[in-house]
């Protein structure tokens, strides 16, 4: 007689999206530190890059957060007005238009970009765009494009060269 | 460096400016600020015109310059006591008050303040809002170093059993420090007048009418509401706000014939936040003499108010506000000057746009300077073209104290006290 | 970079702050086996004697080249610690911080393992980022200690003589054949009726013989280029053949106002209609009529005057001329102006009724709101209009009075006939027209009103875009005799201030383009607010983009547009900012 044995079915841990969040030194970094000041509180997905400002974001920085395995990429700049090498912002906002489209053709839901203007004195806001982007990411699952840890079909083309 | 030095008295927008364009020059610095962080009454705001600019957010940098820069020496929660010399060659003795903590060792991690067992209103909310006995003005504060209010404290010792920096000093005293300059330069700013002197207006009396410096705590998003606004009587959302202007100002009745100058474009800012703030709508209604919209986008920022955001405007100056006592709701007497009506309109909340004077800082600095005022206690300049110049020699203002104006004049103005007080110190 | 990355991390525990959710310990050691790590530590304040002394004996005794501390917001400490390693011979640009604080252990507080895993990731993208760091050349530009100041009105001449007091020589250019602009034209400067001359004489002699300044009058920029501290412009004086060039370091820009022109409004073509800077001049002793107040017409004092406000002044589509674009902006001084000139009128002529037509009454500067008071006492008639009914100036021929003014006033409700003698249009202020030569010559933006735009404006209202170039006066907006000299005062500061210390830093972290991979599109140029990047030819034929490191402000928007991925942002290059992300996404 075969003895048979029950297999334990695996746990299934909760999914937990990784965000990569472009943030400017001088108002999304700031509003994201006073968020901490205040202790405002939201999960711990996300991670923080640091630039000068949004307009230094290279579309290709953000294609390559998401074939690294990105389930999320944040931009967050100064409002409107406010930049404070005056324009920057605007023209990350132009890049991010067309970025999303592109990123939607490719398959990757709107919800996963998001561009947001947050200023050094939106402690609560930030946290609650992470949380949103949290919440709305874990109900459409990991990002398609998988990673190379995951098993998925990107390909590491290797760093840029500058 | 050059051999003398320049101090700055006051350590708002204005005094930070001025230090920071003295120091630039390669010249010594001294500034002195009575209260415990710099920044003035600028940090109190949320937003300022016509820019909508986030106060705080562009103030905090320049905040952070004054108190790193290496030609200044930052003397904060301390006072001017006694000036003597002449212009190039001025001893100065400034009043250290002790804050007992040691400035050195605070790192400003706050854990005192969180033990503290004591709740006072405080100064920065302008009362609506409260701090510990152990506190700092704001989180922003520079230096961010915590500062014991003798008069509160219960002296529990809790703060200095939890400080692991070892920073709370009981047994600190005052000092005085001697410093030598070439020239003074004055940025004492201002207080905002007090309407309880005008009973028709109910200020203090009752809970729904507050002032103009009460609601940007309230707007604030670091305020004591988070930045929502609701009444003080029962905690409700207000749908019906009121802007009264020219409170104790363009009023010689009550010994206050000037204009402040800055309050029409202050209301219509803080109407159209009123309105950005509230959800589920709130309407706004500023009763004015004249809208004195004068600046730099002062006149489209007016403009928009009215056709963009719906902020209500009706010329008239309101002669009584009456509450009623169940709902504590107001009543508002007015002629609306353009139609020839007498209105009773009932409001939910009403903002008095107060005046502003010269700060009890400027009153006892001009004592201990002797530097001529006008009549209503702000400093006369020297001529028209000599605006930043008082009338001693050698002391400079800049700001406020010299007469009302907004940010960017005030600013404007600093640059040009430095450009005298520099002059003097090389 | 040559040598291997030798990293010293610090974790610090900043009290119980961080180390109070976050297991320092554990992230330190976790620390210590990334590759090209050195040593590893953690402590209990890293910004305190003690922690930063801990860094600076680290780096004698494992020879680290690059300092990562993970710990409170890089926008509080990030000067201290990189004063740290300065202080041991290292570059300011190898350290770089991760935080630790305001981004996990504050905002995770319930969440300590996540919040561990958290703040490994971070230390782990810091010192990604830290293996390809660089130093960077501190950029120091000389700066000559001389200036250009633009235009000789009360604010020119102010800004100069400043500058010019404080040791520095100044260039003062003015294109007309003397100094004292517009102000000079007053026949009393408010609020206070001083005589311009009075006030105006003493400064012109001053400047005229200070051994500091080189005056130019009739004189106009032919050219000019440069950067801050090095500029050079040539000049040329009117009718004349020969040019100077000029060296300077700064330049103050101070080139006032124009009236605006009311033609084709309130009737202005008829000789009783006037401006209140014409009125100025009919009063003045070395007027037309030698400060006889009589109407240019007939000759005859004037019966009766009427005023009439904000005119060339917060217009809208609706009360502006054909083919002209509104000014929807006030001109701050005309009310004012004025309300004092009424007062002088009253003075020479107590018989003659006035009549002020106004929309708001700004009275707004320091002892305005007491003239209006003395006014009122004038027994003058004000009527008050409105945006949507113009008043209207008729002409009466062979009538009693020559011209009638009719306007709606909204207090009393009724429309209102008033026959005048003199109509004077109080005109707001438009910028000068050699501004928008200026404005393309030294690379300054103008605000939609077309007055000179400053670099932000609440906190940098005498700066304007570009370093070295800053405003006074009515260039950068309407303002009466005192705010102009206070931003003439305040421009002269901001200039002495590279001069007196003889360099000033510009920024490090700025771009780089590789002129090898750069086609010559522009297309960085057009994304430059700061007009930091020109076209250079070289030898070869080939056109290249150039940055001019001294303008450049390191915000890396040209960065991001280059097609042709030629352009390298220092210390925020793409390689180390991937770096990071693929830290944060592919390791651990």
């Amino acid at each position: 007689m075969v003895e048979v044995q029950e297999i334990p079915k695996k746990v299934e841990r909760e999914f937990e999206p990784k965000i990569i969040g472009f943030l400017c030194n001088w108002c999304s970094y700031a509003g994201a530190d006073l968020a901490g000041t205040s202790r405002v509180q939201y999960p711990p997905n996300i991670r923080i890059v640091r630039v000068m400002c949004t307009g230094r974001i290279d579309p290709q920085l953000i294609l390559n957060a998401f074939r690294y395995g990105a389930d999320g990429v944040l931009i967050a700049g100064c409002h409107e007005g406010d930049c404070h090498y005056i324009g920057g912002n605007y023209r990350a906002y132009r890049k991010y238009l067309l970025l999303k489209e592109f990123l939607q053709i490719m398959g990757i839901d709107e919800k996963r970009f998001r561009l947001e203007w947050v200023s050094a004195s939106e402690g609560e806001r930030f946290a609650k765009v992470v949380r949103e982007m949290v919440d709305d990411i874990k109900e459409i699952g990991p990002s398609p494009l998988g990673t190379i840890t995951t098993g998925g079909i990107v390909e590491d083309e290797g760093e840029p060269k500058i | 460096m050059s051999e003398k030095a320049v101090l700055v008295v006051g350590a708002g927008v204005s005094g930070i400016q001025a230090a920071i364009d003295v120091a630039n020059q390669g010249i010594k610095t001294y500034v002195v600020e009575k209260s415990p962080s710099v920044g003035g009454h600028m940090a109190q705001l949320d937003k300022t015109f016509p820019t909508l600019d986030c106060s705080a957010c562009i103030l905090t940098p320049k905040m952070v310059d004054v108190a790193r820069h290496p030609h200044i020496e930052l003397l904060t929660y301390s006072e001017v006591k006694d000036v003597s010399g002449t212009a190039g060659n001025f001893t100065v003795k400034i009043e250290k008050k002790p804050r007992y903590i040691d400035e050195n060792t605070c790192t400003g991690c706050g854990h005192c303040a969180i033990h503290c067992p004591v709740e006072v209103p405080s100064e920065f909310d302008e009362g609506i809002g409260v701090r510990r006995a152990i506190y700092v003005p704001f989180p922003q504060a520079v230096p961010l170093v915590y500062t014991i209010d003798k008069d509160a404290c219960i002296e529990c010792e809790l703060c200095q059993n939890i400080c692991e920096a070892g920073a709370v000093k009981y047994d600190q005293e005052s000092e005085e420090i001697e410093v030598k300059v070439g020239s003074i330069i004055l940025a004492t700013g201002y207080d905002l007048f007090n309407a309880n002197s005008l009973r028709n207006y109910g200020y203090e009396v009752y809970d729904n009418v507050l002032s103009s410096l009460e609601f940007e705590r309230l707007l604030s998003a670091s305020g004591p509401a988070g930045g929502h606004v609701f009444r003080m009587s029962d905690g409700k959302i207000p749908r019906r706000i009121a802007f009264i202007q020219c409170v104790g100002s363009r009023d010689p009745e009550h010994g206050m014939p000037y204009c402040s100058r800055v309050c029409c474009m202050y209301a219509i800012k803080n109407a159209i936040l009123a309105k950005d703030h509230i959800h589920g709508g709130c309407e706004t209604t500023i009763y004015y003499i004249d809208v004195r919209a004068f600046g730099k986008g002062f006149e489209e920022f007016y403009q928009n108010a009215q056709t963009r955001f719906g902020v209500k405007f009706v010329r008239g100056k309101v002669g009584e506000i009456i509450e009623d006592e169940t709902t504590k709701n107001l009543l508002l007497r007015v002629e609306n000057t353009e139609t020839g009506e007498l209105t009773q309109e009932e409001f939910d909340m009403v903002v008095l746009s107060s005046g502003l004077i010269p700060s009890q800082g400027s009153m006892e600095l001009s004592k201990i300077l002797n530097v001529p005022t006008d009549q209503y206690g702000f400093f006369e300049e020297a001529s028209r073209i000599l605006p930043v110049d008082t009338k001693i020699e050698g002391v400079y203002m800049a700001g406020v104290c010299e007469s009302v104006k907004d940010i960017p004049d005030g600013v404007g103005q600093a640059s040009a006290a430095a450009m005298r007080a520099s002059l003097k110190a090389i | 970079m040559e040598e291997e990355p030798r990293i010293g991390v610090y974790v610090c525990n900043c009290g119980i702050n961080i180390g109070g959710v976050v297991n320092v310990e554990e992230v330190a050691e976790y620390a210590s086996k990334l590759p090209n790590v050195a040593v590893a530590r953690s402590h209990l304040y890293m910004c305190s004697d003690r922690g930063q002394g801990m860094i600076k004996d680290d780096i004698d005794e494992f020879k680290l080249n690059r300092v990562v501390v993970a710990s409170c917001s890089p926008r509080m400490h990030e000067p201290t610690f990189r004063k740290v390693v300065e202080e041991k011979g290292l570059n300011k640009y190898v350290f770089e911080q991760a935080n630790l604080r305001e981004h996990v252990s504050w905002v995770h507080s319930k969440q300590p393992e996540e919040a561990t895993n958290k703040a490994k990731d971070l230390v782990r993208m810091a010192v990604a980022k830290a293996r390809l760091l660089e130093p960077l050349p501190q950029q120091m530009v000389d700066v000559k200690g001389e200036a250009l100041v633009i235009g000789g009105g009360i604010s020119g001449l102010s800004a100069a003589k400043s500058i010019a007091d404080r040791g520095f020589k100044v260039h003062l250019i003015e294109k007309t054949p003397s100094f004292g602009g517009k102000m000079a034209q007053l026949y009393k400067v408010f609020p206070t009726f001083d005589d311009p001359q009075e006030l105006l004489n003493p400064l012109i002699e001053d400047v005229m013989n200070h051994p500091n300044i080189i005056p130019y009058l009739s004189s106009e920029i032919a050219d000019i280029d440069g950067y801050i501290g090095n500029y050079r412009a040539v000049i040329r004086a009117q009718n004349e053949e020969e040019e100077k060039e000029i060296e300077f370091g700064t330049i103050v820009v101070a080139t006032g106002f124009q009236p605006y022109d009311p033609t084709g409004e309130f009737n202005y073509n008829n000789p009783n209609v006037i401006t209140l800077l014409d009125l100025h001049q009919l009063m003045r002793d070395d007027g037309p009529t030698q400060g006889n107040l009589v109407t240019p017409a007939d000759g005859k004092p004037p019966r009766s005057i009427a005023f009439i406000s904000c005119v060339g002044s917060r217009q809208n589509e609706n009360i502006v001329p054909e083919g002209k674009k509104p000014n929807t902006y006030c001109s701050r001084v005309c009310c004012t102006g004025m309300i004092a000139t009424s007062i002088e009128v009253k003075e020479k002529s107590p018989d003659t009724d006035i009549f002020l037509l106004y929309r708001d009454l700004r009275t707004h500067g320091k002892g305005h709101e007491e003239l209006f008071t003395d006014f009122r006492e004038t027994g003058s008639t004000m009527i008050r209009y409105t945006d949507d009914q113009l008043p209207v100036v008729s002409n009466n021929e062979g009538a009693e009075y020559p011209l009638t003014v009719t306007s709606y006033d909204s207090l009393s409700g009724l429309n209102i006939e008033i026959p005048v003698d003199l109509v004077v249009l109080a005109t707001g202020m438009i910028p000068d027209d050699t501004a928008s030569q200026i404005a393309s010559k030294l690379h300054i933006t103008m605000s939609a009103d077309k007055f000179f735009q400053e670099l932000h404006p609440k906190l940098a209202p005498l700066n304007s875009v570009t370093d070295g170039v800053y405003l006074a006066g009515c260039t950068q907006g309407p303002k009466d005799v005192p705010d102009s000299v206070s931003q003439a005062f305040g421009a002269a500061a901001k200039a002495c201030a590279p001069m007196a210390m003889g360099t000033v830093e510009v920024e490090s972290t700025i771009s780089v383009i590789n002129e090898d991979y750069c086609t010559g599109c522009g297309v960085c140029q057009g994304s430059c607010e700061f007009s930091a990047i020109v076209f250079e030819d070289k030898p070869e034929g080939k056109r290249v983009s150039k940055v001019i490191e001294a303008l450049c402000k390191g915000c890396g928007t040209c960065g991001s547009s280059c097609p042709s991925g030629a352009i390298t942002m220092l210390h925020f290059k793409d390689r180390q900012l991937d770096a990071m992300v693929r830290a944060a996404l592919l390791e651990g």
